[in-house]
Formats: structure tokens, C-alpha cells, sequence
């Protein structure tokens, strides 16, 4: 099982943690992940507005690159995901602009016939990989962890990139419950926007939405919320100190991706997950569930 | 009364194209609206820009300040009975509203998109310390303390990068960005 790994630039810097940890399980799996050679930025949300073309050529050449070595590419940033398979979609379905795009691509030598396909990493491990071999190796089930799942907007809501319901996901929910956890009910804001987006230039509409949700969650009462996105986890970790001062609750609860819990869940240790790079520190509440043991 | 010019025209044939026609589905049930998590700080609501725009009043949906506070989260998409594409309609008014000229009132989300594209052409990733301080210097320095606070925070974890990364290929990168100047559109 071999795929081109497409890490992003958040996954570079604030989301080092989801990088390292992915890695581990994918390692600890027998995934073979080889890195797409010269990655460039996906865009995000920020080139189409500029440049709706030039959104199309950046993940183009990603496509094309991975198109060259033959593989399919797994992500696992919900933003570089979103970009590749919709750029890829469009670029499958509509003839014209695959044209124009590839005549851009010639002036670099490259050129992308369609034939890759772009995977989310809880797709990869779910549908391709199995719940079953999973289980096979669980070194220390998660027994007695209470978690919510959040799954925000880029793997969930456009019809034609998402990877489960858009009103309630449960892909990453039967992960965490193979391996163990509890995943309490949280359907009403699994998909809620956190309104990372904004937080470049407008973070009190990012302050709000994070707000909202963490509000929810702390009604609900998980030990983590667990996530699958960069800028789901940074908003609603980094923005917990703020709602408590704008919004008079306090939360304290730690983020962490879905990678970490699946790498312990496996006997991976802590520091190979990057655990021990969160600002909320789920270290606790992991070594009072594992000294239950 | 409302006048419709040739622009205008070609407006409407634009956003008919853009959305694969499923914009002249709309029945104006507001779904998208209601999904919307900005709907609230908007002046024009998704389901109004949809209509407005569908009558070809470019002008007044172009000036509107909801689309620099639009997320993308594509929530109005996803939720719409009729399949109408209303983000691809979004994601075209902000591309027109830009090319055209149209200054949003804040400037934020426009200096984000500038300095993160730019962010691009340099370096093929992005920088984001970089592109924060650009968006900082310009508008005042609002939210400078708080950036530089959760840096640091950041810093300690290992979680930025204090130098940027430059791919092999950042001429490629300036071949596409030339090769594409100006394209208005796909």
C-alpha cells in the first residue's frame, strides 16, 4: 500500500504534531507514504479569490508531479485535500479548463492527464486499510476515554469532495471507537463552522464560531475534542483563552488530531505523536486513562 | 426602477455559467442563508445575493461587504434543495469584486489574500509569520500583541517555522504566476 503524501505548509509549522503523528501510524501500519517531490502550496482559501486560474495550475502541478510517480496522493490537511480533489474534479470534468491549464503546465514542462486520485488520510485507513487490521493491531485500547469529534467544514460540506455526511460524519467516529474510546454524541456541531478562515483578518467572527462549539462541547463533557483539520485545531485550541475573556466560560479542553489517539492506540509513545506540543496538554488526562490499566 | 445594462447582461451570463446554471433553479427558500455561520455580520444575505444577482444588479452585489466575510465553508452548498452552486457564486463575486476594482471596507481579507498569494510567488509555500505581519503593519497594527503572545506560545511547542521553506521549483512557480497574470477568469 503505497501513496504520495501531500503534507501542505500547515503541516509544516502550526500542525507539526498531525505531520509526525500521521506519519507514525502510516509507519506503524505498513502504509508507504512517499512525499510528493516539490510539493507547492495548495492555495488555501486565499489564490482563487486573486486568481481563479492560478488556483487551478498550483494544484495542477501537485497533480501532475504525483502523476509522474505514479501514485495516488493522501493528505492530511482538510485544506490541501479540499483544493487537489476539487481542482482535480474540475479539471477531470470540464475539458476546456483542463486545457488551459495544462498549456500553462507545458511552460514548466509538465503536463496532468487526470489519473491521480486524492485521498483523505481517514479514507486511506477506513476504506482502503480496514477497520479489521486495525484492530488486529491495537496494542493498548483507548478503554475509558471520553471524546467528541469534530470535523468541520473542508472534508464534509461540497458535494463534490466530501468523505461522509455533511450533517453528521461518522468516519472518524468508528476509528476512535475501534480503537477503543467513547465518542459521545456531538452531532448537531460536528460539522459547524469554526471560522478559522477569518482568523487572518476578521477573528471575532472566528472568536464567535469557535465559541459556540466549544460551548457545546463543554455541555457534552469529553475528555478531548479530536479532530482531522489544521485550522479546526487551531482555532478551537488557541482560541479557548480568548472565549473565556470575551465570553466569561472557561473550557480547558484539549484538541488533538485523530493521528495521536490511533499512534498511542497502537503503542506509538507520546513523544513521537508530537502530545506533548499542544498548548492544552491532553497528557493528563491520556496518563490517568493508561494508569487505569 | 432598475436599469439593466449590456454589463450587466453579461453578468448574469457569467454567474449562469459559473454556477453550471443551477442558479436559475433557486426558489428563494433562504437554506443557505440559515446554514450561513456569518449570515449574521452580513449586509446582504447568500439567498439575496443569489437573486440580486440573477436580476444582473453587478453594481450593488459587488459592493456588498458580505463577501469579504464569507468563510467558505460551503455550508450554503451543501444544504441546498435545489443543488444550486451557490458557493461557485461566492467564490465568482469575490474574484470579480477584486478584479473590478471593488474595495471592500475592510481591508483584511483582501491584504490575507494579496500577501498569502504573494507568499506563494516567493517562496512556492507560505510563511504565515510573514503574511501576518503584512496584514498587521497595514492595518494599524490591530491584534499585533496577541499574534506576537500566541507565537511565542507556539514557538516554545515547535509549532512555527522561524525561516521560510523555498521549493526547487519556485522558477516553475514564476512561470505559472506570469503565465497566468491577469487571467480574469477559468
Amino acid at each position: 500500500m503505497k501513496y504520495c503524501y501531500m503534507p501542505g505548509c500547515s503541516l509544516h509549522s502550526t500542525s507539526r504534531e498531525y505531520d509526525l503523528s500521521g506519519r507514525a501510524v502510516c509507519r506503524k501500519l505498513g502504509i508507504d507514504l512517499v512525499e510528493l517531490d516539490d510539493w507547492n502550496c495548495c492555495g488555501a482559501d486565499a489564490v482563487s479569490p486573486k486568481n481563479r486560474m492560478l488556483m487551478y495550475a498550483l494544484n495542477a502541478r501537485n497533480l501532475a508531479i504525483a502523476e509522474k510517480m505514479g501514485l495516488d496522493i493522501v493528505t492530511f490537511c482538510a485544506s490541501c485535500f479540499y483544493n487537489l480533489k476539487k481542482a482535480n474534479f474540475d479539471l477531470r470534468e470540464n475539458p476546456e479548463l483542463r486545457d488551459k491549464t495544462n498549456k500553462a503546465l507545458e511552460k514548466i514542462g509538465m503536463t496532468y492527464k487526470g489519473k491521480v486520485e486524492v485521498k483523505h488520510l481517514l479514507e486511506v485507513l477506513v476504506n482502503d486499510f480496514g477497520l479489521e487490521k486495525i484492530k488486529k493491531r491495537l496494542a493498548i485500547p483507548l478503554k475509558g476515554l471520553k471524546v467528541i469529534t469534530y470535523y468541520g467544514c473542508l472534508l464534509t460540506k461540497h458535494p463534490e469532495t466530501r468523505i461522509d455526511d455533511p450533517e453528521n460524519p461518522e468516519i472518524m467516529d468508528v476509528i476512535l471507537e475501534e480503537i477503543g474510546a467513547e465518542v459521545l454524541p456531538f452531532s448537531n456541531y460536528k460539522t459547524d463552522c469554526c471560522g478559522g478562515p477569518a482568523l487572518p483578518f476578521r477573528d471575532d467572527i472566528t472568536l464567535k464560531l469557535s465559541a459556540d462549539i466549544l460551548k457545546a462541547a463543554k455541555k457534552v463533557g469529553p475528555n478531548l475534542i479530536v479532530t482531522a483539520c489544521p485550522l479546526c485545531q487551531i482555532s478551537l485550541e488557541t482560541r479557548q483563552k480568548a472565549v473565556e475573556r470575551e465570553y466569561g466560560f472557561q473550557t480547558n479542553i484539549p484538541v488533538v488530531y485523530f493521528t495521536q489517539l490511533v499512534g498511542l492506540a497502537l503503542g506509538i509513545p507520546a513523544d513521537e505523536l508530537g502530545m506533548k506540543m499542544h498548548l492544552i496538554s491532553p497528557i493528563p488526562i491520556v496518563t490517568e486513562i493508561f494508569s487505569k490499566k | 426602477m432598475l436599469s439593466i445594462n449590456s454589463d450587466d447582461y453579461s453578468f448574469i451570463e457569467r454567474i449562469i455559467k459559473v454556477t453550471d446554471g443551477t442558479i436559475r433553479t433557486c426558489f428563494q427558500c433562504g437554506k443557505c442563508t440559515s446554514g450561513c455561520p456569518t449570515s449574521s455580520v452580513m449586509d446582504v444575505s447568500p439567498r439575496k445575493l443569489a437573486i440580486m444577482s440573477l436580476l444582473g444588479l453587478k453594481d450593488r452585489v459587488l459592493s456588498s461587504h458580505a463577501l469579504w466575510v464569507c468563510v467558505s465553508c460551503r455550508t450554503c452548498t451543501s444544504r441546498c434543495p435545489r443543488g444550486v452552486k451557490i458557493d461557485e457564486l461566492m467564490d465568482y463575486l469575490k474574484h470579480l469584486a477584486i478584479i473590478e476594482g471593488y474595495t471592500p471596507p475592510e481591508k483584511g481579507a483582501l491584504l490575507f489574500y494579496d500577501s498569502f498569494t504573494k507568499n506563494i510567488l516567493k517562496y512556492g509555500r507560505v510563511f504565515e509569520p510573514e503574511i501576518m505581519l503584512k496584514i498587521r503593519v497595514k492595518t494599524g497594527f490591530k491584534g499585533l500583541k496577541d499574534d506576537v503572545m500566541l507565537s511565542i506560545s507556539l514557538l516554545r511547542k515547535g509549532r512555527i517555522r522561524v525561516t521560510p521553506e523555498k521549493i526547487r521549483g519556485i522558477d516553475e512557480i514564476r512561470i505559472l504566476f506570469k503565465e497566468l497574470e491577469g487571467c480574469e477568469d477559468i
